[in-house]
This record gives structure tokens, C-alpha cells and sequence, in this order.
């Protein structure tokens, strides 16, 4: 008996596995997130191992753990770099005034029941990597930020059960960019 | 919402056959089955915290009709789950390794409902992450999660369950710390 339900269940849990690209679910997030007015630099900017920023969350624990989530940092951290470079295009023949050099990325989620029908995910995105100014000073940076989201998206869409873990991930991930930004806005004087 | 219903009675059902660990950090091979275990501290996640509080509060006010130890019984989680992780360890470690000390952050404690687990069934659960760290170095040696999941089906799920369940999840939760840090059953 309790074999027949554990196939059963196996079966079922597959059947409704998703591939999360948290990109995608945060731009479902549009307007959530406030972020501010974007203001170009007088920086050159360069942006150097960015594929380190791409990966798969691991997911802690048995809740969502069929689904997969995955993380495309690389291309909302270049996007908001290139919002303030100086000439957009994050490259300059002259060299850059400041290079972002990412060294490591990883991210985990967590989601857990919290009452008969409702859940909650936690995600923690953490990165590594080090700015370096034109005169060749390096300054070394770990970020680390969490978010906590209901687990269930939305009731009424479909296949959206853990579509909360993809939603605080890409909190999580929009807030460590944004410190990145911060930081290298610092080198605007 | 029958979706939703679905995938719940699922993940209950599944969570009867399994309780996953996930090694976040890997244990070096060096260390596999030769630390000693100094000291535990258990801390609530900022997850439940409020929710876990309210399980001890409660749990102080009314008692423990169970056949749970006289020491055990008014004790918090995070006081129970010392004793009980300390008292596993110490029964499993030899004592001859250098020191460790093991930082647990409980996530969730849930009991089954009743009425659910003869409807469609329900689960203990006892989750949270695992940090080992070198005593004397202060560094991290290993980080898992631990997901310790009983399903209770049907009157008889129930009666299979007995008393005492947040021991009983305290118990296997330190069985599989030692089955992390590699230390061999006695």
C-alpha cells in the first residue's frame, strides 16, 4: 500500500516538475521591485568572468526540490552596468576605468509549509568578486541577500506551486546587483 | 486550486518514503569519522522563529501528556534537540579527533493534523541547515541541510506514530548528523 502511494506520488511529482529560468519569473515581478532612476556615470566599465553569474539555485529541503532554478545574473548585472558606463557598451578602447571581476556565484532556496495549504520559500543568493580601478587597485567584494516569498505564485496560473522560490530568487539576485552597482558607482567622482 | 490541493497531498504522500539531505559543503575526506563533537547550539531560522516560539510557549503552558523523558518534558525545541544531538553524538564519536562545534538553525517543526493524516495523509517534519566548524580554526567544515520527514497515513499511520514525535524527529535528525561527519554506528 504505502508503495503503491509513493509510486503514485514519484509519478506525480515529475509530472509537475518546472524548469524555472528566474530571469523570466522576475520579469513577471515587473513593479514589485522600485528601483532607482537610472543615472549615467562619467565610468568606463568593464565586466569580466560574467559566467560565473549563471548557475542553478540548489534547493534545500524535499518541498519544490523537483523543480529546477535557474539563475541568468550575468545579464541584469550587465544590463544595469551598462545603464551607467559611459557610453553604454560596457567597453572602452582606452580602458576602463573600473573592472568588475566576478569570481563566484551561488544561490540556494528553501520552502516550506506552513500551514495546510500555504508555503513560504527562502532564497539566499551570495557572490563574490573584486573591483578594480584603472590604477590597478583591487578591492575585493562578497554580497549576500535573502528574500522570502509565499511559495505559491499564484493560485490560479498553472504549474506555479514553487513559482514563489523562482520569484525570491530573483529578489534576492536584483538586490545583490544592485549592490554591485552601488559599489561601483563609488568610483564616480 | 484542486491543483494546489493535488500537489500538497502528493508532497505529503511523497514525504512518507523519504528525508533528504543536501550537502551544501562538502565534509573533507580527512575529517570523515574522526572529529569530536565539543558543542551544539540550536538557533531558530528567522523563517519560523515566530511559529517554533509559539510551539514552545505552548508546549510550556500545557505539558506533555507523552511518555517523553522528565528532562525533556517543559524543555524547548532548541533545548530538547541538545540534549537529545548531544547525548546521539557523543554516543557515536570517539573522542579521539580534534574538536568540532555543530551550529544547528532549525527551520520548521510541524506536526501532522490529524484529521489530514486520515484524509490524505500528513507529516512530521523537523528541517534546518547544519554547520560544522572547526573548534579551534573557527573554520566551516561542512554545511548540510537536513529534512527529517514522517508521513502518517490513515488510524493507523497515526497509531504507528505513538507519542513523543518531536524526539522521535530529534533523534533521527542527529542520526543523520553522525552519518554526515562519518561516524560509524555503536
Amino acid at each position: 500500500m504505502n508503495k503503491a502511494i509513493c509510486i503514485i506520488a514519484v509519478a506525480t511529482v515529475l509530472i509537475s516538475a518546472c524548469t524555472y529560468s528566474v530571469k523570466d519569473e522576475e520579469a513577471k515581478q515587473v513593479g514589485e521591485r522600485t528601483k532607482s532612476p537610472i543615472k549615467t556615470s562619467n565610468l568606463d566599465i568593464e565586466l569580466e568572468n560574467e559566467d560565473t553569474l549563471k548557475h542553478e539555485a540548489l534547493v534545500l529541503g524535499i518541498m519544490c526540490s523537483a523543480n529546477k532554478y535557474n539563475l541568468d545574473m550575468a545579464e541584469d548585472l550587465r544590463t544595469s552596468l551598462s545603464d551607467i558606463d559611459k557610453n553604454g557598451l560596457l567597453s572602452d578602447p582606452k580602458g576602463a576605468d573600473v573592472r568588475v571581476v566576478m569570481s563566484s556565484t551561488k544561490s540556494s532556496l528553501k520552502c516550506i509549509a506552513t500551514g495546510v495549504i500555504s508555503a513560504k520559500c527562502m532564497a539566499k543568493v551570495e557572490v563574490v568578486g573584486e573591483t578594480i580601478a584603472k590604477n590597478g587597485e583591487a578591492k575585493s567584494f562578497a554580497f549576500s541577500k535573502s528574500s522570502i516569498r509565499p511559495a505559491i505564485a499564484s493560485v490560479s496560473a498553472p504549474l506555479t506551486t514553487c513559482g514563489g522560490g523562482a520569484s525570491s530568487l530573483a529578489e534576492a539576485s536584483a538586490e545583490v546587483v544592485d549592490e554591485i552597482i552601488e559599489l561601483v558607482k563609488l568610483y564616480d567622482n | 486550486m484542486l491543483r494546489t490541493f493535488l500537489i500538497l497531498f502528493v508532497g505529503f504522500s511523497i514525504s512518507a518514503c523519504v528525508s533528504p539531505t543536501q550537502v551544501v559543503t562538502p565534509l573533507g575526506e580527512e575529517h570523515k569519522g574522526v572529529r569530536n563533537v565539543e558543542t551544539i547550539e540550536v538557533a531558530y531560522g528567522e523563517f519560523s522563529k515566530s511559529k517554533l516560539v509559539a510551539i514552545d510557549l505552548e508546549r510550556k503552558a500545557e505539558g506533555d501528556e507523552s511518555d517523553t523523558p522528565d528532562e525533556l518534558q517543559y524543555k524547548s525545541l532548541k533545548e530538547a534537540m541538545e540534549v537529545i544531538v548531544t547525548q546521539h553524538l557523543e554516543s557515536r564519536d570517539n573522542d579521539i579527533g580534534q574538536n568540532s562545534h555543530v551550529e544547528i538553525e532549525i527551520d520548521n517543526l510541524k506536526f501532522a493534523n490529524a484529521a489530514a493524516a486520515i484524509l490524505i495523509g500528513d507529516t512530521d517534519q523537523l528541517a534546518g541547515t547544519v554547520r560544522v566548524y572547526d573548534t579551534e580554526t573557527k573554520a566551516l567544515l561542512t554545511e548540510f541541510y537536513v529534512d527529517v520527514l514522517k508521513g502518517r497515513a490513515g488510524l493507523l499511520g497515526l497509531a504507528i506514530r505513538g507519542s513523543g514525535v518531536r524526539e522521535q524527529l530529534s533523534l533521527e535528525y542527529a542520526d543523520i548528523i553522525g552519518d554526515q561527519l562519518g561516524f560509524e554506528d555503536k
